[in-house]
């Protein structure tokens, strides 16, 4: 029995990875077929990058989408840390109803916010394109910018900000050279979260994009019909390795934050 | 002071003069059906600057287009849905004064049942939903749907991921018609496409013609535009249009009501019913074209590519599926039963 359990943890994460990992290794190793299928390998080939990289319908929805993405995500997390700040920092009627209806977005199906999103831009008459992408995917990534910097700043010690105040900052100062500078790893975080989570929207982005924001995933979504080539295989090795190329710039940095203390 | 005015009103004109002179147009067609080099063709010859977005499915075309304003001016829509979009009046009545090429259409094409006369649409492009198999694996030619029944090729079969093609399968091969409203036909179809789950592979719509090409398929329902990007490199793989009949399909431009740049629209439709244009159009994209005289100057390996234009007497049988109207809540609730069946 004991036998067992020790055995349980590595086979378990071991399967675990092998889940999580095996479809991103086939998707990338496909990238590479000299042929046209998914399915058969048939020689090393870069031609589909170069395809990949010739397709203007696919780069002008990335285009689109790295827009809509830094854009969405700069606003919800403006917004989330405004919020969470004030619910952590302020005592004020209704606390908890405004914390329920900031992650609202989270409960309700997206398909619901997306209709409704569609039928309020009509009946204004806004056009649909990046202002209607945008504000949609604000609107679900709202809820994760709150709850990473809610998290994080009933985290800090209320002191800290006693003590900029006794030492003679304002309350701008305060929040700019104490709260701010201790919350930004947070806000990092979620900045990021928002932006994979516009980048990867479907839902609302079917509803609401408009003539020439047709973004990446529905582009990429549209070319099944004529059938899956290495084309969209090769893309996604781009997109992976774009990946890990700022986790690890970013942890990079972080890694060496954290040496130098010692 | 003056300097500035005068800055001012230079700038202003030239902003006018550039919104004057840079004519636009919006299109929303099929993904893959209209060449990337058509449109830049089209550009540098109009000058006109074209915006192109692509859809996966009719549905999603009617969903923004009844949602009020889309801002296309230009959508490709097939031949059902041409009849429900004129039906809610969202397509403007085709000028055929401005579309001095429409005589080129082939005859068949200038009768279709769906839009007699191009009152709304004028066609593009046409193919054909019928099956397709691996001869490696199917030694006997199958000629009949009931291929996609037989249990000696159980789990290495795949229908297409798509309600009306399904049926127009699951409806012929009990002999009824593929467009058919009759509530009973409608069950008996979906009691078929039930107990066909038993040998099913799986549903497929995106790389079918590659599970085929690999071996891994033996029998496939499939568009024919996509098996015939697959005989070109495997000669294996075998294009079928069934005994039943099978069904034919139609893409075509329309001009949305709520279409600002018209005159354009009128452009590109009448430059692509060029015969050059729609030869490279057809070739490019390895489709049939409507226009009789492209044929003639397309590639042998094109223009007699069974799958592509299959034999004239095949295809006097098969069936044009149109708005079924009401009935498609029964064919919605039968799709649903047959894909959550056990």
């Amino acid at each position: 029995m004991k036998k067992f359990i020790g055995l349980y943890v590595p086979a378990a994460t071991l399967i675990g990875y092998v889940f999580l990992f095996a479809p991103l290794v086939v998707l990338v190793v496909y990238a590479f077929n000299a042929g046209r299928t998914t399915v058969v390998w048939e020689g090393f080939s870069l031609a589909w990058f170069a395809e990949a990289l010739g397709d203007r319908g696919l780069r002008a929805g990335l285009k689109v989408s790295v827009i809509v993405a830094v854009a969405a995500a700069a606003l919800a997390t403006a917004i989330g840390t405004s919020a969470a700040l004030a619910v952590v920092k302020r005592p004020f009627a209704g606390k908890n109803l405004f914390s329920t209806l900031m992650i609202a977005p989270l409960v309700l199906p997206e398909i619901v916010l997306a209709v409704g999103l569609l039928v309020a831009t009509v009946w204004t008459g806004i056009p649909l394109g990046y202002g209607t992408l945008i504000a949609g995917h604000v609107l679900v990534s709202i809820p994760f910018s709150f709850l990473i910097v809610r998290a994080a700043a009933s985290g800090l010690d209320p002191r800290l900000d006693e003590a900029a105040a006794d030492l003679g900052a304002n309350g701008k100062q305060a929040f700019l050279r104490v709260t701010l500078p201790l919350l930004a790893p947070a806000i990092l975080s979620a900045f990021l979260l928002c932006a994979v989570i516009s980048f990867d929207n479907f839902v609302i982005s079917t509803f609401v994009s408009g003539v020439g924001t047709t973004p990446l995933p529905i582009q990429i979504y549209a070319t099944l019909k004529t059938g899956l080539t290495p084309k969209i295989n090769a893309l996604g090795a781009m997109l992976i390795a774009v990946n890990v190329l700022v986790i690890m710039v970013v942890m990079g940095r972080y890694l060496r934050t954290m040496r130098k203390p010692s | 002071m003056n300097n500035w005015r005068i800055l001012l009103t230079s700038a202003s004109l030239l902003a006018l003069t550039s919104a004057a002179s840079a004519a636009e147009l919006n299109i929303y067609a099929w993904s893959g059906e209209v060449p990337q080099e058509i449109v830049d063709d089209f550009s540098k010859e109009t000058g006109i600057t074209v915006t192109f977005d692509t859809y996966d499915s009719n549905e999603t075309m009617m969903a923004k287009l009844s949602a009020g304003a889309s801002g296309y001016d230009l959508i490709e829509p097939s031949q059902y849905t041409v009849q429900v979009l004129a039906k809610q009046g969202l397509l403007q009545e085709l000028d055929h004064a401005k579309i001095p090429n429409i005589g080129n259409l082939g005859a068949p094409f200038k009768e279709v049942s769906y839009d007699p006369g191009q009152k709304w649409s004028v066609p593009y492009i046409w193919g054909t939903t019928g099956f397709a198999y691996n001869e490696d694996c199917v030694k006997t030619p199958p000629t009949s749907w009931k291929a996609l029944w037989d249990p000696q090729y159980e789990g290495r079969i795949y229908m297409l991921d798509n309600m009306l093609a399904a049926y127009i399968a699951g409806l012929q091969v009990n002999g009824f018609d593929a467009g058919t409203t009759k509530p009973e036909e409608i069950e008996k179809a979906t009691q078929s496409l039930i107990e066909q789950k038993k040998v099913l592979g799986g549903y497929n719509s995106t790389n079918y013609g590659d599970l085929l090409a690999s071996g891994e398929a033996c029998v496939v329902q499939g568009w024919n535009g996509s098996i015939a990007q697959v005989t070109a490199t495997n000669p294996k793989v075998k294009y079928v249009i069934p005994d039943e009949g099978g069904s034919m399909w139609i893409d075509g431009f329309a001009i949305p009501t709520s279409a600002k740049n018209v005159e354009e629209a009128y452009k590109f439709i009448d430059y692509i019913m060029r015969p050059e244009v729609a030869a490279k159009a057809a070739n490019l994209s390895k489709s049939a074209t409507v226009v009789d005289k492209a044929k003639a100057m397309l590639p042998k390996d094109v223009a007699e590519n069974a799958a592509i234009y299959p034999p004239e007497d095949k295809l006097m049988k098969a069936d044009f599926i149109l708005d079924v109207g009401d009935a498609t809540k029964l064919y919605q609730d039968g799709w649903t039963k047959v894909k959550t069946a056990q």
